[in-house]
């Protein structure tokens, strides 16, 4: 645990299993017994293999540092975090250093000012003094602690100056400025460790050590940003924050990242009415302390092709600028006009759409008497309702946990690529591959992961070969007596022709191996949602019925809606769009409502596990916009419709009567194991053996082999497509 | 009525809430794995959700037609009498 | 009263070489590969046969899973191949043959001064000017070396390409200081003349004898042995009789 050398090489075009080539022999460490030692006369009490900073954290005698970071390997270069221990004839890196049981530590001793001095100095000998200029001031860790372990006065007198080091490129995300680098190599190791891109590294010896690729090349990873906050001084910093804000300026509110759906954890700062910048927050059950790219930096977008006043359509097809009482009557009328009934009434659901106002929603749609409530999936798939079903948590849900997965002992990815799908919890793959004895199989596209996998083929026909034991391999073998199996469905499954297959192969494969992948303490059956909204469309039961699934729509409701088909809109029908962007849903509308982006608004999300938490409004919404539940419930007054609350409590409770779990925010409610194989059982499609005196008689044996062949024949069409993940 | 024929089209929606492990849940639970399976046979399109938080009390929503929804609280009744006020709240 | 220090005047024209002499190096031009004509990943690389063979040989001293342990002597290998230098295109092809992320590799290389990543003459000329040369006189043999060369600067190629002349710090040859060393050959005990004639060989395409050019038999007493004179004795003499 102490040291992970970063020693594996990742097969990047052929995928290479065998243990052989990818990591040392022994890497894992065993959680051993507590230590006691004595730190600044304090007795403190840590697990055996800690190291001495963590030690002394513990004991709350804080230690400066530049190199040690908790989420990353050893490296015990800076120095900076030296200590004087007991019977030790030289100040010791504590960063670099085990606690040893017994041992006498101070942190305040003289000795140890005048080591972290003389480490500053040496440090500072080679920075330039451009804090002025430089991005980081303010947050910088040298800045902050050069004024407590300091000298106040310069014995700098080299003539031939500081240190000159060229730029380097990382691309558009990562801004340099390399004279500035203390060489603590965070980055090396985070990009080497955590993002597996093995492209960064140090260059050179001595005085002239640099980082940097040696070549020409950019940093191609979509968890890049990572490194600036890694960062302790101004080398590495953001480029389109770059000389913006200063951090003293700005308001900082938590919230949630909803641009995938894990709900990463995230740190919105702002100054007045803009987003400034989005930056991780640590959560260990999500994301640790990570982020992607996209979570970082789409934050921009929140400021161009914003709808900020309603606009109707007129006679010629311009929209044109209303009031919301107008834009609301306006939406009356069409929906009068069209005379639409019944299930001819839908709504549609986007990415984007917060759980709040689906409630709100679901219940308008459902008192006008419709239940067609689609969601913008692939093409016709969110016309109907999903393969997996909704009525079990587990059936949709990434129920082995994020933090779960790292106790897997091997992964199977159907149809997925975590990489794009969820970077950060890709990582954790990554990170479990690297120290422990993981191995994954995937079945779908090839894609470079960060990670060596077995590629068992491309589509359902290559599933069910699998799941059937006819394949052998590293892979097949290692599966077999995996203790903690884990399945990853991607949910592009339920929008491809063969998804109903592949999740029934996958429930009866569940089902045959007993309690080997859903039991009592593990629950290896999951789906990896992939956008922020699903996961509580599912959970609110935001779904259409079969009936309305053949219904032609008169009039269409699209929130955030921008991912839909514009084919499947009727020509005829009355259209009204709510959101935040003049996109592809705004163009295709008759009425346009002004809603809030997920910064402006407080609002409850559902990430793929589950877990819902609490986004909130770090700025005020542009213009005329507001808040997107209460638009629907404003709506719901002009159509007529009396819905039974009128402030956000109130939705809150109506939230709470719909699933208790929506608002236990930040909380993770489980599916219980009976319930999970009642939901399993419902995508077996195949009731005839449920319990012992079915299985016992004959009549139901042969009815299941009748729908064992059926499958069977299914499958002769199945594979015509690829299992492919979404981009 | 019982749940080996299909329900009334004008029911929509079945909405199950109970606790994972709570003693007050256990008739609830003991429902959901003895009747579910059935309803689900002979309503296959008719969306019955089961919503688990640690704690919660045990209720069954349905909803109607147009909107309309219908209650009972489940706490503390054995399977039998989750039946019987299940049986009820769709029927009526 | 205190009086102001003044400095010193300076008595002697700078002695031949300053104390501190290390030119600013611009890191850039050192640790960062820049495409050229001469040196781009284009080029392609390869081992011959004979030189996969030593590799896969030196490949099998190491467990597989620790096979990037042969990056080292694989460089080397490569640099030889490829006229005492290190391409970008050497070090991309250990990467490939060791399966490891050629940044690793690039690291190694840039580590160790040894790999020349940069092109030189056909005989390498690494005058050694650590304390024990320079006592001896190292200077006036990189001096000569320079002049006689061509007034070339330490790091530079003759216009030929048969020479590359660079300074370097202790080769382990201190007891035959000066020294320095030709490719793979030490050459001691130097003197400006035996300088010029080692060169001189080089020039025509001879190799001349390594070793002292003093004619002193490795590192002994110049001046004749004044102990161990005698016959060393053999194994089983001065022994009791039974070990006789």
């Amino acid at each position: 645990m102490l040291r992970i050398v970063a020693s594996a090489s990742r097969p990047s075009s052929v995928s290479l299993l065998s243990v052989a080539h990818r990591r040392n022999l022994s890497s894992t460490s065993a959680r051993q017994a507590d230590i006691t030692l004595t730190v600044d006369g304090k007795e403190v009490t840590v697990p055996q293999g800690s190291a001495l900073i963590q030690a002394c954290e513990a004991a709350g005698s804080p230690i400066p540092r530049f190199c040690y970071h908790d989420r990353l390997a050893i490296a015990g270069n800076c120095r900076m975090c030296l200590v004087e221990v007991a019977r030790s004839p030289k100040p010791v890196a504590s960063c670099a250093a085990p606690a040893m049981p017994g041992a006498v530590v101070f942190t305040n001793t003289p000795l140890v000012h005048e080591a972290r001095e003389g480490v500053m100095e040496f440090l500072l000998s080679n920075h330039p003094l451009d804090c002025p200029i430089c991005d980081q001031g303010g947050e910088c860790d040298l800045q902050d602690q050069s004024i407590r372990y300091g000298s106040d006065r310069t014995r700098f007198h080299e003539i031939a100056g500081k240190r000159a080091v060229s730029n380097k490129d990382l691309g558009p995300i990562v801004k340099t400025s390399m004279n500035r680098c203390i060489q603590c190599t965070r980055c090396v190791r985070f990009a080497n460790e955590v993002a597996g891109v093995e492209d960064l590294g140090t260059t050179g010896r001595g005085n002239d050590l640099q980082i940097g690729m040696y070549v020409e090349k950019m940093m191609d990873s979509e968890l890049s940003g990572n490194v600036i906050d890694l960062c302790p001084v101004g080398a590495l910093t953001s480029k389109p924050y770059a000389m913006q804000a200063r951090p003293w300026e700005l308001k900082t509110t938590e919230s949630v990242d909803v641009l995938d759906a894990l709900g990463s954890n995230i740190r919105v700062d702002s100054r007045g009415v803009q987003v400034m910048r989005v930056q991780p927050r640590t959560n260990d059950n999500v994301n640790e302390e990570w982020i992607s790219d996209k979570t970082r930096y789409a934050y921009d977008g929140l400021r161009f092709q914003r709808l900020t006043t309603p606009l109707i359509k007129g006679p010629d097809n311009r929209f044109v600028t209303a009031s919301w009482p107008d834009a609301l009557a306006a939406i009356a009328a069409g929906l009068n006009q069209t005379g639409a009934k019944g299930n001819e009434i839908k709504a549609i659901a986007g990415h984007l759409a917060d759980t709040e106002t689906l409630v709100v929603l679901k219940d308008l749609i459902n008192r006008l008497g419709s239940d067609n409530l689609a969601s913008d999936l692939e093409g016709k798939y969110g016309n109907a309702p999903p393969v997996h079903g909704i009525d079990v948590r587990s059936n949709y849900s990434f129920n082995s946990t994020i933090a779960g997965v790292e106790s897997a002992d091997a992964i199977l990815l159907v149809g997925t690529n975590p990489r794009h799908e969820a970077a950060v919890l890709n990582s954790r793959i990554r990170k479990s591959w690297l120290h422990t004895d993981l191995v994954v199989g995937m079945v779908g596209t090839r894609a470079d992961t960060t990670y060596g996998f077995e590629h068992l083929g491309e589509d359902a026909k290559a599933l069910e070969k699998f799941l059937s034991g006819k394949v052998k391999g590293e892979f097949a073998e290692r599966w077999a007596q995996a203790k903690r199996p884990l399945i990853m469905v991607g949910s592009s499954m339920a929008e491809h022709a063969d998804g109903e297959a592949v999740f029934g192969m996958l429930a009866r494969y569940v089902a045959a191996t007993g309690e080997r992948i859903v039991r009592e303490d593990w629950n290896g059956f999951n789906v990896l949602q992939r956008v922020a909204s699903r996961p509580a469309l599912y959970e609110t039961g935001f779904v259409p019925s079969r009936a309305a699934t053949s219904t032609t729509p008169k009039f269409i409701f699209l929130l955030n809606a921008d991912e839909v088909d514009p084919a499947s809109i009727p020509a005829d029908a009355f259209v009204v769009y709510q959101g935040h962007h003049g996109d592809r849903g705004a163009a295709l509308a008759d009425v346009c409502l002004p809603g809030c982006a997920y910064t402006e608004k407080s609002s409850t999300w559902v990430n793929t596990e589950g877990r819902s938490q609490l986004g909130r409004a770090a700025v005020p919404p542009p213009g005329a916009a507001r808040e997107d539940w209460k638009i629907v419930r404003a709506l719901s007054e002009v159509l007529g419709v009396d819905l039974p609350y009128e402030d956000l409590v109130g939705v809150r409770d109506r939230m709470w009567a719909i699933s208790p779990s929506l608002v236990r925010w930040d909380g993770l409610e489980g599916t219980s194991l009976e319930v999970a194989k009642a939901g399993l059982g419902s995508l077996m499609s195949n009731f005839y053996q449920t319990d012992v005196v079915s299985r016992a008689s004959v009549t139901m044996a042969q009815c299941t082999r009748a729908f064992v062949t059926r499958e069977k024949t299914s499958l002769e069409g199945l594979g015509k497509e690829p299992l492919q993940a979404h981009a | 009525m019982s749940f080996s024929k299909a329900f009334s089209p004008a029911l929509r929606e079945i909405r199950i809430l109970c606790s994972q492990t709570g003693a007050a849940s256990a008739g609830t639970r003991q429902f959901i794995t003895s009747k579910y399976p059935a309803i689900k046979q002979h309503n296959p399109d008719l969306p019955v959700l089961i919503r688990e938080a640690s704690g919660t009390p045990a209720r069954v929503f349905a909803r109607f037609e147009m909107g309309v929804e219908k209650h009972v609280e489940l706490d503390n009744l054995s399977a039998k009498d989750v039946e019987s006020k299940v049986v009820t709240l769709l029927g009526s | 009263m205190l009086r102001l220090p003044r400095r010193l005047p300076r008595l002697s024209p700078p002695s031949s070489r300053l104390i501190s002499s290390t030119a600013p190096k611009r890191s850039d031009a050192l640790f960062i590969h820049r495409d050229t004509p001469y040196n781009n990943p284009e080029i392609a690389f390869k081992f011959d046969a004979q030189n996969l063979k030593r590799a896969q040989e030196i490949i099998s001293h190491y467990p597989p899973q620790y096979k990037k342990a042969a990056t080292i002597p694989l460089l080397d290998l490569g640099q030889r191949q490829n006229k005492g230098w290190t391409s970008i295109s050497v070090m991309n092809y250990v990467a490939e043959l060791l399966e490891m992320p050629p940044m690793r590799v690039y690291e190694v290389a840039t580590f160790y001064t040894m790999f020349n990543r940069e092109p030189i003459g056909t005989n390498f000329v690494q005058v050694c000017t650590t304390t024990p040369c320079m006592l001896r006189g190292s200077t006036d043999i990189l001096n000569t070396t320079c002049a006689h060369l061509g007034g070339l600067k330490p790091g530079e190629t003759t216009k030929d390409g048969k020479f590359t002349v660079i300074e370097v710090e202790c080769q382990g040859a201190c007891s035959n200081a000066p020294m320095m060393a030709v490719n793979d050959d030490f050459y001691e005990d130097l003197t400006p003349e035996t300088t010029k004639k080692i060169l001189d060989a080089f020039a025509k395409g001879e190799k001349p004898k390594p070793g002292p050019q003093s004619g002193r038999k490795t590192s002994e007493n110049s001046a004749g042995l004044t102990a161990l004179t005698t016959k060393p004795y053999g194994p089983g003499e001065f022994c009791q009789p039974e070990f006789q």
